[in-house]
Order: C-alpha cells, then sequence, then structure tokens
C-alpha cells in the first residue's frame, strides 16, 4: 500500500518545477528583447509608422517680363490603405461618385487585404470634394495636399513650356529642360497610426524647400501675338500648322517660340504627342530656298563668287540626269547675286555652290550650324540631316545649294539667319533669362562670316524684300531684310517631291541695317499653292510689326 | 475545562510570538504583493488609456474601475489577513456549495451576463462578478478540508475520486460550459498542485492526470477555435494576420521593446495591435515600454512570490494551513506562469490573467483575497506548533507535533474528534 510522501519535500519540488517554468520565460524574454529585439523592432516600425512624402513646391516659370507661364496650385491627393478600411462596399459607395471613378474599380483597391499597402485613390481632386471626404472621417483614408501645376495662360507657349506629371516631375519642354531647378527638396512626415488609422505622433517631419523660379526669355506678349496670327494664316490657308521664332540676333533670346495649331498646357497629358512637340526645336524639314542666302554667304567667304559681278544663267541646267529649272520660265540672263535672291533662282544658286566648290559649300553650311545642334537649352534638339560630300551623287550639287537633300530645324535656320544678322557672329539661341535672381549669360559669341560679307548678305535680303521678292514683308517706316522659301515637300514615300505640299516660309531681320529681330514663319502645307512670300510673308508682317512696336525698336 | 484554559493560554502565548515566527513571510508577502498591484495599476492605466479614449470618451475609464477594484481588494485582503483561516475550514463544504450554484446560475440564459461569446458574469455595473474567480478559491478550501480532515482518502484514487476529486472536476466542468478554459485550466493546476503537495503518490496520480490530458486532447480535436490556438501555437507565420495574429503581436511588442524599452506610456502595441493589452496581455506592453528591467522585475516578482508562499506552506504545521497555502501558491504562480508562457508563446494562448497585474474585476479581488489568507496562515498560531519555544514541556510539545504535522494522520483525525468533542 502506497504511503503518503513528505508534504514539505513536494512543496519544495512545486517550487522547483515553478522555477524551472519562470527560467523558461525568462530566457524567451531575453531571447526576444535581444535576439530578436531588432526585427520585432523593424515589425513594428513597419506596421505602426508611415512615412508620407511630399513633393516640393515646384518653381514657377515666368516670362521675360514677369509674367506667370507656369504655376504650383495647391490641391488634395486622398490615398487608402485597405487594411484600415472598415467597410470597402460603403465607402466605395460613398467615394465613386465624389471622385468620378468606376465603383467596382475603387471596390478593388478598397479591398485587398495585403497589410500595409497604400493606394492612391485620387490625384489632386478639388478642395470642395475634399472637404467632403475630409468630414466624412472614414478610417483607412488620408488626404494629403500636394501641388497641382497650372499654366494660367493656357495655351501661350504650351508646345515650349511642356508640362509636368502628377508627381510634380516636368515630362516635357521646359519643365523637364529645367527640372533640377524648379523641383525643390522634398518634405517628408513619419507618423504613427494605430491600426483603425488614426493617428497617434508625428515622429519626424521634413518640410523641404520650394523650387526655384526660372524666367524664360520668351515674351509673353510677342507670343500670345504669334500665336493668334499663325492660327489665322492656318485657317486662312487650311494649312497643316505653323510656327514661328521670334529671336534677338544679338545675344541668342528667342522672344517666342510659337506653334500652331495650341494646345491648352494644362490639359497637356490628353494631348497627342503629335500636337505636343515643339517642331521649332524637334521637328526637321527640307528648308528650300530659304537656304539660298546660306550658299550666297559661302560663296562669298571662299570668294568663289564676288559682289557686282554677274553671272551667266542658262534656262536650264542639267546636272546628273536631273533638270534645274527657275520656278518662273525666263531666258538667258546675266544676273548678280543680288538679283540671284531676289529672283530666288535655282540655277543661279546652284552656279553659286558649284562655283564654291562641294567641299567647301559642305564646309561651309557646316560652319553655319547645320548639322550640328545649335545648343538651344530645350530638350530633344535634333540635328537635321547634312550628307558628307563623300556621300553626295552627281545630281546633289544642284540639290543642296537651294536646299534640297538636306534637313534642317527652324531653330538652325533662326541662328543661321541670326548670324548673318549679327555682322557674322553667331549666338546661341537659349530660351532661360534667369534662373531665381541669376542672370543666365550668354555663350560667347563665335565669328562665322565676315562683318563686310554680312552687311553685303543683309543688302542682298532688303533687296528680296524691297525689289519685288517679297512685298508683302514689308513694314511701313522699318527696313527689312528677309528670304523666302517655298520647299516642296518629299512624298511619304521619299520617292519624289509632292507637287500639292509645301512649307511656305519666310525669314527676315529687322532694322536690315542693325537687326534687332530675326523672324522665321513657317506655314506647313498651305492649299490652295502659294509661296512663301504669298502665305507666310503677310504673317511675319503683323508679327514683326507688333513684337517693334512692343519692343519699342527704332527704325 | 482545564485542557480548554490551558490551550487558551497556549493560543495567547504564542500570539505574542507570531510577530517573530512568521514576520518575515508576513511582510516580505505583503510588499510583493503591494509593489506587484502597483505596477499592475500603472501598467494597467498606461495599456488601457488610448482604448478608454476611444470606447469610452475616457482614458480613465479602466484606471478608475481598476483603482476601486484594487482599494476594494485590498480592503478585503487586509480583512482576510486578520481573519482567523481555521474557520474557513468549516464553512469550505458551505463555500463550495454556494460557488457551485453561481457557476450554475450564471450559465442560465438571461441570468448571466454573456460577453465575446462567454456567458461568465453576474450582476452588473462595478457589482460585477465571475462566479468562476469565485469558484477557484472555493476549491482550494474545499479540497484544502478533505484532505486534511480525511487524509486517508489519499492514499488510493477509488477513495479520493468522489469526496476530494468529483466536486473540483464538477467545477470544472461547469467553467468550461460558460466557457472559460484559462480558468477550467487554472482549477486543473490548482488541484494537481494541491494534491501533489498534500502527498499523493506518483502513481496514484498518474491516471487522472492521463485522462485529463485525453480529455484536453479530444476537447481540442473537437473544437475549431481550440485546434486555432494549438496551430498558431506551432507555426504564427502561417496565419499570421489570423490566428497567429496575437502571439505575433505580443512578440512585437515584447521584442520591440529590447533592452531600454519604449519608455513608461510610450508603447504603440497597446493601441490595438495587440488584442487584450490591458488584460492577458499586460506583460507584453510592460516589456514594451520598459524593456528587459522591467520584464525581468515582474517575473523576479512571481519568482519571489513562489519563494514566499512555498514557505509558508513549508512552516505551516496545520494541515489545512499546508493546504491552503500550496493551493493559493499553485494558483498565483500557477496562473502567472501560464500567462507568462502564453505571451511569450511558450505555450499556447488560453486567456489566463497575470495575476495583480492584469485588469479585472473579480479576479483581482480574488486574488487579494487568497493573498489575504496566506497572509494570515503566515502569522496564524495554529500553524506554529512546531516553533513553539524550547523551554515548553516536552511532552506537550510532542504531542502536538504528532497531532499535527501530518506524520501520523490517524492519531491526529482521532485526536483532533477528540478535543472537539
Amino acid at each position: 500500500m502506497p504511503v503518503l510522501a513528505d508534504p514539505n519535500r513536494r512543496i519544495r519540488f512545486t517550487l522547483f518545477l515553478f522555477l524551472l517554468v519562470f527560467i523558461a520565460v525568462i530566457g524567451k524574454t531575453v531571447y526576444l528583447q535581444t535576439v530578436k529585439a531588432e526585427e520585432f523592432s523593424a515589425k513594428a516600425s513597419e506596421q505602426q509608422v508611415k512615412e508620407f512624402t511630399f513633393p516640393a513646391r515646384r518653381g514657377t516659370i515666368f516670362d521675360r517680363n514677369g509674367h506667370e507661364l507656369a504655376v504650383g496650385e495647391e490641391a488634395k491627393s486622398i490615398t487608402a490603405d485597405p487594411f484600415y478600411i472598415e467597410n470597402p462596399l460603403e465607402t466605395a459607395e460613398f467615394l465613386a461618385p465624389l471622385l468620378k471613378v468606376d465603383q467596382k474599380e475603387l471596390l478593388e483597391k478598397l479591398s485587398s487585404r495585403e497589410k500595409s499597402s497604400s493606394v492612391y485613390l485620387a490625384r489632386k481632386i478639388d478642395p470642395a470634394t475634399a472637404a467632403i471626404i475630409e468630414d466624412a472621417h472614414i478610417s483607412g483614408l488620408w488626404m494629403h495636399s500636394e501641388e497641382k501645376r497650372r499654366y494660367p495662360q493656357k495655351q501661350v507657349a504650351a508646345q515650349v513650356l511642356g508640362f509636368a506629371g502628377t508627381d510634380n516631375q516636368g515630362l516635357a519642354g521646359m519643365e523637364l529642360q529645367l527640372d533640377e531647378y524648379l523641383t525643390g527638396t522634398g518634405g517628408s512626415q513619419r507618423i504613427v497610426f494605430d491600426p483603425a488609422g488614426n493617428q497617434i505622433e508625428t515622429l519626424s517631419l521634413e518640410e523641404g524647400s520650394r523650387g526655384t523660379d526660372v524666367t524664360l526669355t520668351i515674351d509673353q506678349a510677342l507670343q500670345f501675338e504669334a500665336e493668334k496670327v499663325l492660327s489665322e494664316t492656318v485657317s486662312q490657308w487650311s494649312a497643316k500648322s505653323a510656327a514661328c521664332i521670334i529671336m534677338n540676333p544679338k545675344n541668342g533670346e528667342i522672344l517666342a517660340m510659337a506653334n500652331v495649331p495650341t494646345v491648352d498646357a494644362n490639359t497637356f497629358s490628353q494631348i497627342s504627342e503629335d500636337q505636343r512637340r515643339n517642331r521649332t526645336v524637334v521637328d526637321t524639314y527640307e528648308p528650300g530656298s530659304i537656304f539660298k542666302a546660306v550658299t550666297v554667304g559661302a560663296g562669298l567667304e571662299v570668294g568663289a563668287v564676288a559682289p557686282g559681278q554677274t553671272y551667266y544663267l542658262p534656262t536650264t541646267l542639267e546636272l546628273g540626269g536631273r533638270t534645274i529649272k527657275d520656278a518662273v520660265d525666263r531666258g538667258e540672263v546675266d544676273w548678280d547675286l543680288g538679283q540671284i535672291l531676289v529672283h530666288s533662282s535655282n540655277i543661279g544658286a546652284v552656279t553659286v555652290g558649284m562655283r564654291t566648290g562641294e567641299a567647301q559649300l559642305d564646309e561651309w553650311i557646316r560652319r553655319f550650324g547645320f548639322g550640328s545642334p545649335t545648343g538651344i537649352d530645350f530638350p530633344g534638339e535634333e540635328i537635321g540631316i547634312v550628307w558628307p560630300p563623300e556621300d553626295w551623287s552627281e545630281s546633289t550639287i544642284g540639290n543642296v545649294p537651294i536646299g534640297q537633300g538636306l534637313s534642317v530645324t527652324a531653330v538652325q535656320m533662326a541662328a543661321a539667319y541670326s548670324t548673318i544678322a549679327n555682322n557674322g557672329i553667331a549666338v546661341t539661341p537659349r530660351l532661360v533669362r534667369a534662373i531665381g535672381d541669376e542672370p543666365v549669360a550668354s555663350a560667347e559669341g563665335r565669328r562665322i562670316i565676315s562683318e563686310q560679307n554680312s552687311r553685303q548678305l543683309r543688302s542682298y535680303l532688303q533687296m528680296v524684300v524691297e525689289e519685288g521678292g517679297a512685298p508683302l514683308a514689308q513694314i511701313d517706316g522699318y527696313h527689312v531684310a528677309g528670304k523666302t522659301g517655298t520647299a516642296q515637300k518629299l512624298l511619304p514615300d521619299h520617292s519624289a517631291y509632292s507637287d500639292e505640299d509645301y512649307i511656305g516660309s519666310f525669314i527676315g531681320m529687322v532694322p536690315a541695317s542693325d537687326p534687332q529681330l530675326v523672324v522665321l514663319v513657317m506655314v506647313d502645307e498651305p492649299h490652295p499653292f502659294g509661296g512663301g512670300g504669298t502665305v507666310a510673308a503677310p504673317a511675319f508682317q503683323k508679327i514683326t510689326q507688333f513684337s517693334l512696336q512692343k519692343m519699342e525698336i527704332a527704325p | 475545562m482545564s485542557f480548554v484554559n490551558r490551550r487558551k493560554q497556549r493560543i495567547a502565548e504564542r500570539s505574542r510570538r507570531r510577530s517573530e515566527e512568521g514576520n518575515f513571510e508576513y511582510v516580505f508577502l505583503a510588499i510583493v504583493a503591494m509593489g506587484m498591484l502597483a505596477l499592475g495599476v500603472v501598467m494597467v492605466f498606461s495599456a488601457s488609456l488610448a482604448r478608454a479614449y476611444f470606447e469610452n470618451a475616457d482614458g480613465y475609464y479602466y484606471l478608475k474601475r481598476e483603482l476601486f477594484f484594487a482599494v476594494f481588494g485590498v480592503a478585503v485582503m487586509y480583512g482576510m489577513a486578520k481573519y482567523d483561516f481555521t474557520r474557513l475550514r468549516k464553512m469550505a463544504p458551505v463555500l463550495m456549495a454556494i460557488s457551485i450554484a453561481l457557476l450554475i446560475i450564471v450559465l442560465i440564459p438571461g441570468v448571466g451576463v454573456s460577453a465575446n461569446g462567454a456567458r461568465r458574469w453576474l450582476g452588473a455595473g462595478l457589482a460585477t462578478f465571475q462566479p468562476a474567480e469565485f469558484a477557484k478559491l472555493a476549491v482550494i478550501l474545499f479540497v484544502a478540508s478533505v484532505m486534511s480532515a480525511r487524509p486517508r482518502l489519499l492514499v488510493s484514487l477509488r477513495d479520493m475520486a468522489l469526496p476530494v476529486l468529483a466536486v473540483p472536476v464538477f467545477a470544472c466542468f461547469l467553467v468550461l460550459l460558460e466557457p472559460d478554459m484559462g480558468t477550467a485550466i487554472t482549477l486543473g493546476v490548482t488541484v494537481a498542485g494541491m494534491l501533489l503537495v498534500a502527498g499523493v503518490s506518483l502513481r496514484v496520480l498518474a491516471p487522472p492526470a492521463a485522462v485529463a490530458a485525453f480529455v484536453i486532447l479530444v476537447s481540442v480535436t473537437f473544437s475549431p477555435h481550440q485546434m486555432d490556438r494549438i496551430t498558431a501555437f506551432l507555426d504564427p507565420w502561417k496565419d499570421a494576420t489570423g490566428t497567429g495574429h496575437q502571439i505575433i503581436q505580443s512578440w512585437v511588442a515584447i521584442g520591440s521593446g529590447g533592452l531600454s524599452g519604449v519608455g513608461l506610456g510610450q508603447s504603440v502595441q497597446k493601441f490595438n495591435y495587440l488584442p487584450e493589452s490591458h488584460t492577458d496581455m499586460i506583460f507584453s506592453i510592460i516589456s514594451e515600454e520598459t524593456g528587459i528591467l522591467g520584464a525581468m522585475l515582474v517575473i523576479a516578482g512571481f519568482i519571489a512570490f513562489a519563494y514566499i508562499g512555498c514557505r509558508i506552506a513549508l512552516k505551516c504545521h496545520y494541515r489545512f494551513g499546508k493546504f491552503v497555502a500550496a493551493g493559493i501558491t499553485s494558483m498565483l504562480v500557477g496562473q502567472a506562469a501560464i500567462n507568462l508562457c502564453a505571451v511569450t508563446g511558450l505555450l499556447p494562448l488560453t486567456g489566463v490573467p497575470l495575476p495583480l497585474v492584469s485588469y479585472g474585476g473579480s479576479s483581482l479581488i480574488v486574488v487579494l483575497a487568497s493573498i489575504g489568507i496566506l497572509l494570515n496562515i503566515a502569522v496564524n498560531p495554529r500553524g506554529k506548533i512546531a516553533a513553539a519555544p524550547q523551554k515548553k514541556n516536552k511532552a506537550v510539545q510532542s504531542r502536538d507535533r504528532g497531532r499535527r504535522d501530518g506524520r501520523a494522520p490517524g492519531a491526529g483525525a482521532r485526536s483532533r474528534r477528540r478535543a472537539h468533542g
């Protein structure tokens, strides 16, 4: 028969058992608080702390006179953490009409049970809607302030300004070009939340700093006028598009850079890629007759041709199986360089080119800046195509001097004419006048052609306007020098030139003796047919006249 | 008559000496208990602040209630410390009967108040109490009284089954019906501890232990809820946001406390990340806020508790007192051990609060009442016979010892009957 054990021994045994258990608890607790401390601290922050970053306020873009072109405007964004949303269906029903989104899609976003997966429900909603949602106090929803980019002038210089995306980063145009300045330092905030989404405390708050304001060389008034005139021209001629550059030849400042059809910069994201482009910089075209001044300039510099001399020009010229003719039928003539330009004689220009020689012509085309970037401070500049002489065919010398068989950008053309306007010194075209309070210095000019030759060219170009080449470009009280261009466009398959589609252009400078402005107007595919002198010159006349008055330039 | 007089004399004599004899245990236990209670009040306030604020728009809601129960409980403790615990022996069957009755009443729909799917409460407002808590103490007193009165029963399981085991098992069954798994487990551990201390042979204890284990196994297998707790215990990360959520959040709290803690009142886990943060999970919040120091202090407190409780049981030479002391110590330290093992992930979660520290009404009052009884046992002259002064008559001393130290159970029982007769 088993006897009863000694209670006191059993009590000590019990105490020993308890001690063993407590030692195990101590061991586990110490393990959790030392070895596992880091892991669980990280897990704690992961579930308790949310970090919010808010983009810095973006710098304002001003025109040269301090008018706002692009500004930041306060807007609210709304995010949700589905984990904290108690009733996704009800929340979706409430939010869908307010945010104008599909209820099903919203419900899907709100129903995900992934831990700590914030999703944006809407970005940059208007303050009134934001207030309604905030007043509903739905757990798991957060509002935060963001900045919405607004372009108060709407279409003015839209393609130049480009746009900034929802995260306030520059995506195109000057917004992209100047992004590093416009973007400030973002702020951030670390907030401790309870599981229901109530804020417990703010751990840290970094305010960040606002981006730098930027002043462009663009003059809002000139830009607006240019766009207005181009729009009228486009509708009058049923043209596809039109573009204009107004440039100060002395320092390279672009005063206007217009692309028509215009677009509203505020709706940039919904606009087709085609219409977003600042075509004056990123598109190339065959310049046509407008290029003949470059050919003559090259000839003068090389000494292949000289002022005062006349050149025999046959009615037609056969080159490598191709027949070159002038636009207007004429008999055999002896013309000097001025007459060649006034009549925009193809045979004359080719004669000058042949006298200059292929290699020399090519070199001077390149010296004028074609085939390489102008260095304008705009993203995505095209360089065009200038074939080297070794790639030329027998007929190429019949093309290049008259602006065919090579492609250029409008800004290259404006820069080349600015060299002629600026007594032979090339300046880099530019769009940025100042970053913050720091004016942007213009690059030092490079001499391209002699002052004498540039004056000579200007006098020829003045004759073009004043002696019959482009009478519609004349401006009362001013002497205008300029050149028309009527460039046939290649057919889409590049097999031949189109009979219907061409680019009518005019480039001019005023006052001819000491030009302050170089203005290029291009009209793409005007119908019915009209040369550059008919289509582009009147637009040039209006835009330039307005600009001269606005800028108070003396004749 | 002379016998009675002599006895009275002896009691008076011992009363004078009791301060010397049980003083250490008395003071130490009181200090540990009050220290733990104070820590509990502070931590319950910290852990419940957010919950109280969001639930009741009054951040002090739980603090106020906890303070009320603490003050009331300390008063009960003081009363019990002054109350001669030997008188509880006769009351034990009555208390047990009342307790069983209350456990039945609480199960009646409309009478018992249910919350979270369990029907555990009687009464309303501050006067709400859990019969199951009261049952713990009643079972201790009942089992101690039976075991001390009829030690022979303890020799075989067949003898013991009806008088000793049937009533606690029935109480356990009623508690499980509420259901209140935590209290049922506590009852089991307490009775097991008492049987162990009473000297019941391990060969006798083995079959009921095996049956209990089997019953637990079967009930777990058939209860999806309990099964979840087991799977969550085995691999909480498998369902980290579901069944494993509570233990993982407990680990996050303890772990993120690290060595130095996040600072008193600075816990983030208590903001509803960790469910039951002011009740069962209070240790995790203490560990989070006060780091390893606070955590070790709590564990040290319960080790001290176990030590003093066992010391009081060891020193008590009155069998009823010894068993009650052992029972109360098993109950309090056992609960603490189960709770601490659960919140650290060493055992599955069962819903056992941490005595003195966790928020709780009836539980705190019963715990403090138990400690009051323990305090009384520590200094009660009935337990001090062995410590009688050496100068005393040797014969008397040896007779006293023979009657009450439990080494000669038959004689003890007979002599007591004579004395009362």
